[in-house]
């Protein structure tokens, strides 16, 4: 066809007008985020993300949000900036893991982050507070119930299997040296030879160190072992399953940052971490796990029931002890070294 | 008159057309396999302080040593266990007759389709605490507590046995039906009872293919580790798994990609000094 006076025109005209048009029709700033990924440990913690937090982010920005397995966040970040290619934006962390290795981590936009009343711990500038959980110690239904590790390592009084994690020392150092007498108050900087020592002594008790989360959950409720040592939010709301908070060692879970990610990317992450801190978004997380946000707004919001149930209830807090990130982040590669050699002996 | 190409035209063309046809897999396996490996390689040497630091490190430190040779002794009675029991198995097959041996086989090959996770989760049912077996031995009042079956090396070698057990199948199988069985005839004829028939004509006949399914084997099972991880109740740490912990939970790339190394050269000259203690019996002693 031939190009004619009108034709050019009438082209020259749509583009001009489509141009006019389109910053009204698509969300600003937000616009070019294809999506974000966030790399998380899955089970009901990835199923509270998805409810609580990723839908109203979506419905409100329509930057779609997924969510991908990961088993060690340093260890695949850093694969991951060695690659050069980013296609994991936010990281579920240990706050020693930030404290470690900050060189992995954004620096985060507090003021884009603009979030709801929070605890202060839950603010950092790499990292912010998603959830308390715990190491509890659980019975299978059948198990006589026990209150403290001390009684966890009493096979005499208590008889039967006990289970503990394979792959970390975390918490479990500490598990020792409460068993071993050590007041819950005392407890840092931890006596690692002491608890060592403890732990070589009473291997024995225990005949199963589980590899993941679920695979302890499954070995309380089939029956294969009547004591483990778990995470609360495996059993919390179990039937079958009992627990206390007692002697529990609770921490507050993070999320950070890909280094080096794009503006956009970050300013919609930014967006997203805003909705981690929204007290109505946190109870509806609670509904699918028992772990709680770090928002000062979400105490007023639950019932009785579930306070007793959440590990950062007041009631709850006071029974555990806080787990310390700064002599974990410290300590970790030596005490990685002592661990596999442990485990190697077991 | 066709015409006819000379033997060694022949020869020529068919092998410039092997290899057009071998070039595609070649580059496969060179970008699946060995690039990966050269990519292990090169991070085993950064990391530390000087290149070689972390083999320094791998080596020097007696936990590394024991794992890698405790990989090694489990791995070498896996494959002494399973082949064991695939050769026997296979004597048996090679008796049946045509229908049910078609049946026989392919319940061997079943198994492939179930990944080696499930086959190893499988057992605890079966042979847990609170599993079948115990749960049938108490309520016979055979025992009071129920019995640790799993969770400790034994189960290890008995899912990794079983788990493999088809993939040792498959070759002796084959070797077996191969065997021509006028030899066998022939020594019965020329005076051998069955066993004498057996040792001196049979199995010095499919001993290359038992030995090289013994080698595979122990390739294969020194590289399991979902089903000692779930069989050994994480107190049976082989190679693997520590490969695994440090470099996926803690990400020492440098010391997780040496130790892989020092697991490939040890199970490499393995392999070598099994193949020239074979070959010293078996090669030259051939008629």
């Amino acid at each position: 066809m031939m190009l004619t006076r009108r034709r050019l025109l009438t082209t020259v005209g749509a583009t001009a007008l489509a141009g006019a048009v389109s910053p009204l029709l698509v969300r600003p700033a937000l616009a070019g985020v294809a999506e974000i990924v966030i790399a998380q440990s899955g089970g009901l913690t990835g199923e509270a993300l998805e409810k609580a937090y990723v839908r109203p982010f979506t419905e409100k920005t329509g930057v779609p949000v997924r969510l991908v397995g990961v088993e060690s966040s340093t260890g695949e970040l850093r694969a991951m900036l060695q690659s050069g290619q980013i296609d994991r934006h936010i990281w579920d962390v240990e706050l020693a893991d930030v404290l470690s290795s900050p060189e992995l981590f954004e620096e985060l936009d507090w003021d884009a982050i603009n979030p709801e009343p929070i605890t202060d711990a839950a603010r950092h500038p790499q990292a912010i507070g998603r959830h308390y959980f715990s190491f509890v110690m659980a019975w299978a239904k059948d198990a006589t119930p026990i209150e403290t590790w001390a009684d966890f390592f009493d096979t005499d009084k208590y008889p039967g299997r006990r289970a503990m994690m394979a792959y970390d020392a975390y918490s479990q150092l500490e598990v020792a040296l409460l068993a071993d007498g050590v007041p819950q108050d005392q407890l840092y900087p931890l006596d690692v030879d002491r608890a060592f020592a403890f732990l070589e002594k009473n291997k024995g008790k225990v005949q199963i160190w589980w590899d993941s989360g679920s695979q302890a959950a499954q070995l309380l409720t089939t029956g294969e072992v009547e004591y483990a040592l778990i995470y609360s939010g495996r059993v919390a709301y179990l039937p079958d399953v009992g627990m206390t908070y007692n002697q529990g060692l609770t921490v507050l879970n993070y999320f950070a940052v890909t280094k080096g990610i794009d503006a956009e990317t970050k300013a919609a992450v930014m967006a997203f971490l805003h909705e981690m801190t929204v007290p109505q978004n946190e109870l509806v997380a609670i509904e699918t796990v028992a772990y709680s946000g770090p928002s000062l707004g979400l105490d007023a919001l639950l019932t009785d029931d579930q306070r007793r149930l959440l590990p950062s209830s007041a009631q709850n807090l006071k029974k555990q002890v806080l787990i310390d990130s700064q002599w974990w982040a410290a300590h970790r590669a030596e005490i990685d070294a002592r661990w596999t050699a442990f485990r190697a002996a077991l | 008159m066709a015409q006819r190409l000379s033997p060694a035209g022949d020869a020529m063309a068919n092998s410039s057309v092997g290899v057009a046809l071998a070039a595609p897999l070649a580059l496969f396996l060179f970008i699946a396999l060995v690039l990966p490996m050269l990519g292990i390689l090169a991070f085993s040497f950064i990391g530390g302080e000087t290149p070689t630091a972390n083999y320094g490190a791998v080596l020097t430190t007696p936990v590394f040593l024991m794992v890698i040779a405790r990989t090694l002794l489990l791995g070498l009675i896996v494959a002494i266990v399973t082949t064991l029991l695939a050769f026997l198995f296979s004597l048996w097959v090679l008796r049946l007759s045509a229908k049910v041996k078609v049946i026989v086989v392919a319940a061997i090959v079943m198994p492939f389709f179930i990944s080696y996770l499930l086959r190893a989760l499988s057992w605890i049912p079966v042979l847990g605490f609170n599993g079948l077996l115990n749960n049938l031995l108490m309520a016979a009042g055979l025992t009071e507590a129920p019995l640790s079956l799993i969770y400790n090396p034994f189960a290890v070698v008995l899912g990794t046995s079983n788990a493999l057990f088809p993939m040792a199948c498959l070759p002796l199988l084959a070797a077996f039906h191969k065997v021509d069985q006028r030899l066998i005839q022939a020594a019965h004829s020329l005076g051998a009872t069955s066993f004498t028939a057996f040792r001196q004509v049979f199995l010095p006949l499919v001993m290359p293919a038992t030995l090289s399914t013994a080698v595979m084997i122990f390739a294969v099972a020194t590289g399991f580790y979902i089903t000692p991880s779930i069989l050994g109740g994480g107190r049976v740490l082989l190679a693997p798994n520590l490969i695994e912990l440090l470099i996926h939970r803690r990400g020492e790339w440098g010391t997780g990609a040496a130790l892989t190394v020092i697991l490939l050269v040890v199970f490499m000259a393995s392999i070598l000094l099994a193949r020239s203690l074979s070959s010293t019996r078996f090669g030259r002693k051939s008629a």
